[in-house]
């Protein structure tokens, strides 16, 4: 990988890391491509096309109220980027107590020669969501 | 060690699981190291018990293989992602063979420390895994928590 590309895919990122902060599913989708997929693996299939993907991305904001994350570490390729990651969300019970969630995942980027992202996986890791009393979000 | 030294570590590493060489495959490890199977969130510490799992899942899978479809590495670390394929043939965790198979997505991540791995962590999707290979989730889930518990009383 050359210097140029490096720089190239880590702009590319930090757009895209600045519209997942900003919890906009517009906002990310201008960053995608038509035929883009997002595949969260915890026991569904992928979202296919953009509407889709920007519905799970919108679900997503909507299930982890305050969403934010916290970065480990971030891996560039040529024409991809592997995100280590932690999700924090504040969920609130019936009983109007908020409980700060956490857990760790790993996201595999793929974008295309526009830059505009073709893949997203996300892996959970889903006995310390379990643990963290976040896991029923995933089972709705 | 440069990333290109530690991709290529790495691979002789992968050629040892390849091979279905446990020990081998453990020998990469430094000798707390640790393998953690996030999607059952058990932690394999030590060379043994690394070389346990890896002896393990090749009596579950005895066709297991790795196809490898991207990767990356740093100058501390490696990750390589793909698809998981085998047959349930043998026993998994307690659970009797079914005979069926998955094909799925995984992630694996290893942490070197001094040349050697310190810790590997692999994600695949414990749902999808458990509905191709005619297994109850829950229940696999159950047994889980209780190899955790029991290996978090045992030492390295």
């Amino acid at each position: 990988m050359t210097l140029a590309q490096k720089t190239q895919i880590e702009a590319i990122a930090e757009r895209y890391f600045k519209a997942w902060e900003a919890c906009d599913p517009d906002a990310i989708l201008q960053l995608h491509a038509e035929d883009t997929q997002f595949w969260l693996h915890v026991g569904g299939g992928p979202a296919i096309g953009r509407e889709d993907v920007r519905k799970a991305f919108a679900d997503i904001f909507s299930q982890w109220p305050e969403f934010g994350f916290e970065t480990y570490r971030v891996l560039y390729g040529e024409d991809h980027w592997v995100l280590d990651w932690a999700l924090t969300s504040v969920v609130t019970d019936e009983n109007g107590t908020r409980t700060p969630v956490r857990f760790d995942l790993l996201d595999v980027v793929t974008v295309n020669a526009d830059g505009l992202v073709t893949r997203k996986d996300t892996f959970v890791d889903f006995p310390q969501a379990m643990a963290s009393g976040a896991a029923k979000a995933f089972m709705r | 060690m440069t990333p290109q030294e530690i991709k290529d570590f790495v691979q002789r590493h992968l050629d040892a699981e390849a091979e279905f060489d446990a020990p081998k495959a453990a020998d990469f490890y430094t000798p707390d190291g640790e393998y953690f199977l996030a999607s059952l969130g058990l932690h394999f510490k030590g060379r043994d018990a690394v070389a346990t799992q890896y002896a393990s899942s090749y009596v579950s899978f005895p066709d297991l293989e790795t196809t490898i479809e991207g990767e990356e590495s740093s100058a501390s670390s490696y990750m390589h992602w793909g698809k998981l394929r085998g047959t349930l043939s043998g026993n998994f965790a307690g659970f009797p063979p079914t005979g069926k198979k998955m094909d799925l997505s995984y992630i694996a991540i290893y942490d070197i420390v001094d040349g050697k791995i310190a810790r590997e962590t692999v994600h695949f999707d414990l749902e999808t895994f458990c509905a191709q290979l005619g297994l109850d989730a829950e229940a696999v889930r159950g047994v889980a928590r209780s190899m955790s518990a029991a290996m978090a009383g045992a030492p390295a």
